[in-house]
């Protein structure tokens, strides 16, 4: 199978013991290299997707692919040395610095017992250092600002070193400097041929950076495609469900809602 | 503080139980109180059974209560990310006590009984605590686990109180009390032995596997993500805390606050890494436990019970700790 | 904030703080620790499994364990310890040949010191262990051998088996106990007569009372309660004995039907209320006071309404269990005493005119062997309850 990294194929999904599903009917396909931007309004199933993707939740039907074999075929550490998540937020009860918060992205690179290398310590400096964050690696993760902790868990996927990384709504906490500084690091990766897909509730965010667009609404798909295809007033204000305005500005689209 | 200098400072630390351990086996108070001169060793064939088979059986049982209670209260913190809970709030400590009550009350006396039903009771109050969490009908796992371990423990408390009356106050009562103050007095080889291979491979394996707990305090998606599979794997390591956990608590009775104290103490001086904190905690543990068994032993003419020493300790530690300015956090 | 533009400069500083990290080096350090202590397990584990040399002449005593313990020769020095000590300490002291061999015991109280000051000068110069002493301090005593009751021979009498010193297990609870445990220190201490004489005297006050209740049917033996009065923390309390202790044993050898039979919870006192004593309605009542005094505790219950309703207090047969230093209801020697006392309350139409002064004169001169001025002086002065 090469027509995509990642497949949903009718994949529905409902948590055990509730009647709703979540996910409904999803079909999709992630093409490598792309960046998949996932919008839709609070609740429309976003984050429930990448715990699909993740193999973390088993759809009840349909299958999730990846590279074309079943998610749940996949060995755990095998899958993380090709995936990795970015998660929304996380709050650390402990003192643990940047870089052991960061090396323990090297797990599903490491056997049970394993402790990490010297090359382990290597590649996770190397993601500390492509997040620019080497400044404060020896500081402990639970004195960090929010911008800054986005930063560290950036960096712990990237030192899982995958070839697909999902992140969860990951410029929701940051200011604009933060943002804009989030949005080089993952267009870098993209040049590096790592195919990205994140979720956002800001159809801006998405603008900027995403080739293809997912529109979601109560657990379904409403519109798949590029950028150009779905970013539309008519497909935006149905998602959202109140009128919205998308306009062109400097070549770029910005959308208009009140 | 720089890892090469932390990691010096654990080889210190395991020197220095290693001198305390020699030091201490010359502690006591036969033929006087004193430490006791090699000479004597030779020439006196009692100084030599007491020390052989009493004084070493038992500093080696002290050093493995406190490795041992630090190790688990560690993994425990970390697995909930919680820094008070300890390794026998899951309905183990309180199991364990009822056990042995429930021993020394229907069953006899008999020390091997006594340690055996503590043993069980300890791991029952764990299945009995995961069990109705699993049923519990709300709330998040952690929590389910942590209300679970609460009632289970007020459940066995309140057995242990009916027990106390029961039994017999001039045999019985005071045997129960001095095993819910914790103390090492009884310990000799034969008690000894048949606990050491379940401590020694639950050790073994919290030891082995302390990078990877740091993991297994990430919430279970993100962990997931990380190729692990939380749920099993922190079942392994509780397991295997628990069950080094009942052995000690099964031949030294209740030993307070080294458990929660101690991974507090090895985190402050050696950062939140499993990999330094958790061999600190158990050299750190294994030190303050025999420090206290020989205050324990020596101090008066009777026996101080070690649990009750051990709490004096840990929580005044814990109030100077709490106080006490941050050393590594200074922001 | 970080900026991105941190130089090489500032990232090579952070790579070297932090890259020296040698988990192999701690793994390696704290299993050091635990393997460095195996070869010692192994070896200690042997030496302390060696018993001591015991010569093929010596001394053999099947002690109250069942257990045979071998000593070289009778012992010069005993040390008697371990919980409730003073029962054993008692019955050492039925055999006056022990006196100087006893060197150090376990303190148990006012009543009990001065008893055996009176009866031996000695004691006062003997060594106190603790309530809780430990084998090492008993081994520095350098003890021949060590008596305790049951309850201790598990934890203290391991361990002091272990450091090679013998241990000989005495219980002295029941009459019974008392018969086969004089008969061990007899042979612990080379006095079997002796042993044989306190045997004997105790049978023979127990067959003489026996002789006299043994025809009772089950209606002429009187409902007999017996409450032992507890005032702990101010809060005051009624308890029975369980069926297996001396009390309850005395109450049926004396003739009578303890009421409290299989009541008991556990094995201790049982607290029993006022209505359950009503119920029971017993022909008699008998208290047991080791705390407060009996004027005392006879003002209260007399107070109150509820007691003055029962029966027995009505018919005036409320009585005050006696005892001079020690209460005679105890698994003490002076059980015997507590047993003709009972006896002469129970069924006074079967032991007319009985002296119990008198009777415990005789106890004391022929079980302690003292009489005259220590009696009189010290012992029968401190004589309370209705005698």
């Amino acid at each position: 199978m090469d027509d995509g990294l990642l497949r949903f194929e009718r994949v529905s999904f409902a948590y055990p013991g509730s009647e709703r599903e979540v996910s409904r009917g999803i079909d999709l396909a992630v093409v490598p290299g792309t960046v998949t931007a996932i919008l839709g309004p609070n609740g429309a199933g976003k984050t429930t997707l990448l715990n699909l993707a993740l193999g973390w939740l088993q759809p009840q039907t349909g299958m999730v692919r990846f590279e074309g074999r079943s998610v749940a075929e996949w060995g755990r550490r095998e899958l993380g040395c090709r995936m990795a998540l970015v998660p929304q937020r996380e709050s650390a009860a402990f003192e643990h610095t940047v870089l052991e918060t960061v090396l323990l992205g090297r797990s599903p690179h490491l056997g049970l017992l394993e402790l990490p290398g010297d090359r382990d310590v290597e590649i996770a400096l190397e993601a500390i250092a492509r997040c620019g964050i080497v400044s404060f690696a020896s500081r402990p993760v639970n004195c960090l600002s929010g911008g800054e902790l986005q930063m560290v868990l950036l960096a712990r996927a990237l030192a899982q070193k995958p070839l697909l990384l999902l992140l969860d709504e990951p410029f929701s906490h940051l200011d604009l400097a933060n943002k804009s500084r989030l949005l080089r690091v993952i267009r870098s990766l993209v040049q590096n041929g790592v195919t990205i897909i994140l979720t956002t509730h800001e159809p801006e965010i998405a603008a900027a950076i995403a080739t293809h667009l997912v529109l979601m609404r109560e657990g379904q798909v409403r519109r798949v495609g590029s950028l150009d295809e779905v970013m539309t007033t008519p497909f935006l204000s149905d998602t959202y469900g109140i009128p919205v305005e998308v306009r062109e500005v400097n070549d770029r689209k910005i959308v208009l809602w009140c | 503080m720089p890892n090469t200098s932390s990691t010096r400072t654990i080889l210190l630390l395991g020197g220095g139980l290693l001198l305390l351990l020699v030091c201490s086996l010359f502690l006591g108070r036969y033929p006087t109180l004193s430490l006791m001169s090699p000479e004597l060793l030779r020439t006196d064939e009692m100084a030599w059974r007491l020390v052989w088979g009493l004084r070493l059986p038992r500093l080696i049982a002290a050093a493995l209560v406190g490795m041992t209670l630090a190790a688990a209260g560690t993994v425990f913190q970390t697995i909930f990310a919680n820094p008070l809970v300890e390794p026998g709030f899951l309905g183990v400590s309180p199991g364990a006590a009822f056990g042995a009550a429930f021993c020394i009350v229907f069953l006899g006396n008999q020390a091997f009984l006594v340690q055996g039903f503590a043993a069980f009771f300890a791991v029952a109050g764990l299945l009995f605590s995961y069990a109705l969490a699993i049923r519990m009908r709300f709330g998040g796992w952690l929590l389910r686990l942590v209300l679970a371990g609460i009632a289970v423990s007020a459940l066995f408390s309140s057995a242990l109180g009916i027990l106390k009356y029961l039994a017999d106050p001039l045999s019985q009562l005071p045997e129960i009390t001095f095993w819910l103050l914790g103390g090492l007095w009884s310990i000799t080889w034969e008690r000894l032995l048949p606990i050491l291979p379940v401590v020694l491979l639950a050790l073994g394996v919290l030891l082995l596997m302390r990078w990877r707990l740091n993991a297994l305090g990430l919430d279970d998606t993100t962990a997931f993500s990380l190729g692990l599979a939380p749920a099993r794997e922190r079942a392994v390591l509780l397991f295997a805390a628990v069950a080094a956990t009942a052995a000690v608590v099964s031949i030294a009775g209740m030993i307070g606050w080294v458990g929660l104290i101690v991974p507090h103490l090895a985190r402050r001086c050696f950062g939140a890494d499993c990999r330094r904190s958790m061999p600190a905690a158990m050299l750190i543990g294994g030190m303050l436990t025999v420090l206290c068994d020989d205050i324990a032993r020596c101090a008066m003419a009777g026996e101080i019970p070690l649990g009750i020493l051990t709490s004096l300790v840990g929580a005044g530690g814990f109030m100077v700790l709490m106080t006490s300015g941050a050393l590594h956090r200074a922001k | 904030m970080a900026k991105e533009g941190d130089g090489a400069m500032t990232r090579w500083d952070g790579f070297q703080a932090i890259v020296a990290q040698k988990p192999m080096l701690l793994a390696l350090s704290s299993a050091c620790v635990l393997l460095a202590l195996l070869p010692l397990f192994v070896v200690a584990g042997e030496l302390g499994n060696t018993s001591p040399a015991v010569s093929e002449h010596g001394l053999v005593v099947t002690d109250a364990r069942g257990k045979e313990i071998r000593l070289p020769a009778p012992p010069r020095r005993i040390v008697i310890t371990g919980k409730a000590s003073f029962m054993v300490l008692d019955a050492v002291y039925l055999f006056p040949e022990a006196w100087p061999r006893v060197i150090g015991l376990g303190r148990e109280g006012q009543g009990m010191d001065t008893f055996l000051s009176a009866v031996d000068p000695g004691y006062a110069s003997k060594t106190t262990l603790g309530r809780e002493a430990g084998p090492e301090q008993i081994a520095a005593a350098k003890p021949d051998v060590v008596l305790m009751k049951k309850a201790s021979t598990e934890n203290l009498g391991r361990s002091l088996e272990v450091i090679g010193i013998p241990v000989v297990c005495v219980d002295f609870e029941t009459p019974a106990h008392y018969d086969r445990d004089l008969a061990i220190l007899g042979r612990l201490l080379g006095q079997e007569e002796r042993a044989k004489e306190l045997s004997g005297l105790m049978r023979g006050i127990v067959s003489g009372i026996d002789a006299k209740v043994a025809g009772l049917d089950e209606a002429g033996k009187p409902k007999v309660l017996l409450l032992y009065y507890s005032n702990r923390d101010g809060s005051v309390a009624y308890n029975v004995p369980p069926t297996s202790w001396m009390q309850t044993l005395l109450v049926e050898m004396a003739g009578g039907h303890p009421l409290w039979k299989g009541v008991e919870l556990g094995q201790g006192w049982t607290k029993v209320g006022i209505e359950q004593i009503a119920a029971w309605d017993p022909d008699q009542i008998f208290i047991v006071s080791y705390f407060t005094e009996y004027n005392t505790v006879e003002r209260e219950l007399l107070a109150d309404e509820r007691w003055n309703a029962l029966r027995a207090v009505r018919s005036k047969n409320l009585w005050f269990f006696p005892g001079d230093l020690l209460s005679w209801d105890q698994p003490d020697p002076r059980w015997v005493l507590g047993l003709t006392w009972l006896a002469t309350k129970i069924h006074p139409e079967l032991f007319p005119g009985l002296d119990m002064k008198a009777e415990a004169r005789s106890f004391f001169k022929n079980f302690y062997g003292i009489e005259g001025e220590a009696v009189e002086k010290t012992i029968l002065p401190a004589l309370h309850g209705d005698l």
